[in-house]
């Protein structure tokens, strides 16, 4: 069979007819051959920048969009000096900031340079006990020097300066992570988009967008025409993220403002201070904030995305139209694509290859388990590191009770989920509608142990979830 | 049914198992284009462990070894012949 075999397309007995799935309500620029030739003339491109700077200026301050622009309209007229403006702008950015403080600044340095040096010596001596297990190293490394920030005495000069050090790693580690996980990637000669990586122009929550060096060089364009492709589609995300944006405010506004229904956070607390909201409005606080935050997540992943595929890399949307879901581990997957990866890339894969390996089954449930309970518990312990600065490391586990009894609850439904072979029905009530409303459900109710405050025990969200099935204890 | 063949039909069925009948060429890429998700990623993990006896935790692991089916024939050559 040839490289370029091609499985038979399905005859189609007439041309094919345009319907109502393909109506789009940002029309797929990317795809106007026109267009593509146009935005990759001079005054084409021009008119891209000028657009997404406008469209930038919705999310961002004046000098902010500028920052991103610059960079962006050098790599868009000279792409063959992408990676070393991608690597370069960053640390520039880094050091003329208004409000820095040297000794971050410092420290700031001092984490890339050492994120460099791992990155060096991983791929120097890939047979050596670090080569062979860097991530092993870099995070038992990082939890070390969290324990060892815990024990310095306050008020002291060394206690400032291991708390700053764990902060500033904490934005870098799972970049760096990334760096060394893609330590044997190829080519093993230009590394400057791992410097990229550490912290991308295109910015980044404490999860990297979109993962490491080696998925950009796969995604990277390779030409002017796949450049202005790249462009248009980071052009129309940015046109979803605004006009989500728009309904965030609107949705807000409405339901919030004008219906005066209360947060999911206000439903709690007057349920707690022993004055519940009535049952039907809690149902509504907890429904509302389930689109609340899908769509917070949406925005912020397209706003992401939608630069970074300026910068000319074709990468995958954080959140694709999660509420057309029919499985939770599809929802999961559709919802925060890049933290999924990173769960899926430093927590799954290692455990899965590694151990039960004669039982299928159990390898994905105990992987899965690794994932989501110690990979994501992990993750957001690491993350809010001013919990533990704050309250100690072991107040600070214990406030993350809820954090475990979420995260071990949504790792047996996503096992049970891939798992379960479910024979697909085209009915539209029982192939569509059903699963997919199982779906919204389950994460609308585990929506309830989504507590970022950290304020209330488990047992306080329990009796609040029992609360709308009108069950007390 | 060669190496090859097998492959793709695995592939195949993994793809309409999930709905997506859509044809695919050999060198075109399956996961990081977003078709195929990573518990596919699995199921070919455990397809190559059980048919061609790779062992991923011994060779090291990366997604763009299984990204496509010229990619995984590539990776199973390195252990046993793929026409």
């Amino acid at each position: 069979m040839s490289a370029t075999a091609v499985t038979p397309a399905k005859e189609s007995p007439r041309p094919a007819e345009r319907t109502w799935a393909d109506f789009r309500l940002i029309p797929r620029i990317e795809t106007f051959p026109r267009v593509v030739a146009f935005a990759q003339t001079v005054v084409g491109k021009l008119v891209l920048l000028a657009a997404f700077g406008l469209g930038l200026r919705f999310f961002y301050s004046f000098a902010g969009v500028v920052q991103l622009l610059l960079p962006l309209a050098l790599i868009t007229f000279m792409p063959e000096y992408r990676r070393f403006v991608l690597a370069l702008a960053p640390l520039c950015l880094l050091l003329v900031q208004p409000d820095n403080v040297p000794l971050v600044v410092g420290l700031k340095l001092g984490v890339v340079a050492a994120g460099i040096v791992l990155f060096w010596c991983a791929r120097r001596w890939p047979q050596s006990w670090f080569g062979r297990r860097p991530i092993v190293f870099l995070l038992s490394g990082f939890s070390l020097l969290i324990v060892l920030a815990c024990a310095a005495a306050p008020r002291t000069l060394a206690y400032r300066i291991m708390w700053d050090l764990v902060g500033v790693t904490a934005t870098y580690v799972w970049f760096i992570g990334y760096a060394l996980m893609d330590r044997s990637a190829k080519p093993r000669i230009d590394t400057s988009l791992e410097l990229a990586s550490f912290r991308p122009l295109w910015g980044s929550t404490t999860t990297p967008f979109p993962k490491g060096a080696a998925y950009l060089r796969r995604i990277e364009a390779q030409d002017e025409q796949q450049l202005a492709v790249v462009q248009l589609k980071g052009l129309k995300l940015l046109a979803w993220a605004i006009l989500l944006g728009l309904l965030q405010t609107s949705w807000t506004g409405f339901f919030h403002g004008y219906l005066r229904i209360p947060t999911s956070a206000e439903a709690l607390a007057l349920s707690v201070h022993g004055t519940p909201a009535p049952w039907h409005v809690r149902w509504e606080s907890q429904i509302l904030f389930f689109f609340e935050v899908t769509l917070a997540v949406a925005i912020t992943g397209h706003k992401f995305i939608a630069c970074c595929r300026l910068a000319g890399f074709n990468a995958l949307r954080n959140t694709y139209r999660p509420l057309s879901s029919k499985t939770i581990a599809e929802f999961f997957n559709r919802f925060y694509y890049y933290f999924k990866e990173l769960l899926v890339d430093f927590f799954f894969y290692p455990t899965f290859l590694r151990y039960w390996k004669g039982n299928k089954r159990l390898r994905i449930v105990f992987a899965t388990f690794a994932a989501v309970v110690f990979g994501n518990s992990f993750f957001h312990l690491t993350r809010d590191w001013d919990f533990i600065q704050k309250y100690g490391l072991w107040r600070a586990l214990v406030t993350y009770q809820v954090l475990f009894f979420y995260s071990a609850v949504l790792a047996a439904a996503l096992s049970i989920s891939q798992l379960r072979k479910r024979a697909r029905s085209n009915e539209f009530l029982r192939g569509h509608v059903l699963p997919i409303l199982g779906v919204l459900s389950f994460y609308c109710l585990l929506g309830i142990f989504i507590d970022e405050d950290r304020l209330y025990p488990l047992a306080v969200h329990l009796r609040y979830l029992a609360g709308l099935f009108f069950i007390r204890f | 049914m060669d190496d090859r063949a097998q492959i793709r039909a695995f592939v195949q069925a993994l793809l309409i198992g999930k709905g997506d009948d859509q044809p695919f060429k050999d060198g075109e890429s399956l996961l990081l284009g977003g078709r195929l998700q990573s518990i596919d990623a699995v199921e070919i993990v455990v397809f190559l462990e059980d048919k061609f006896g790779i062992d991923f935790a011994e060779i090291g692991f990366d997604e763009e070894q299984l990204d496509s089916i010229d990619a995984i024939c590539a990776l199973v050559q390195t252990t046993a012949s793929c026409d």
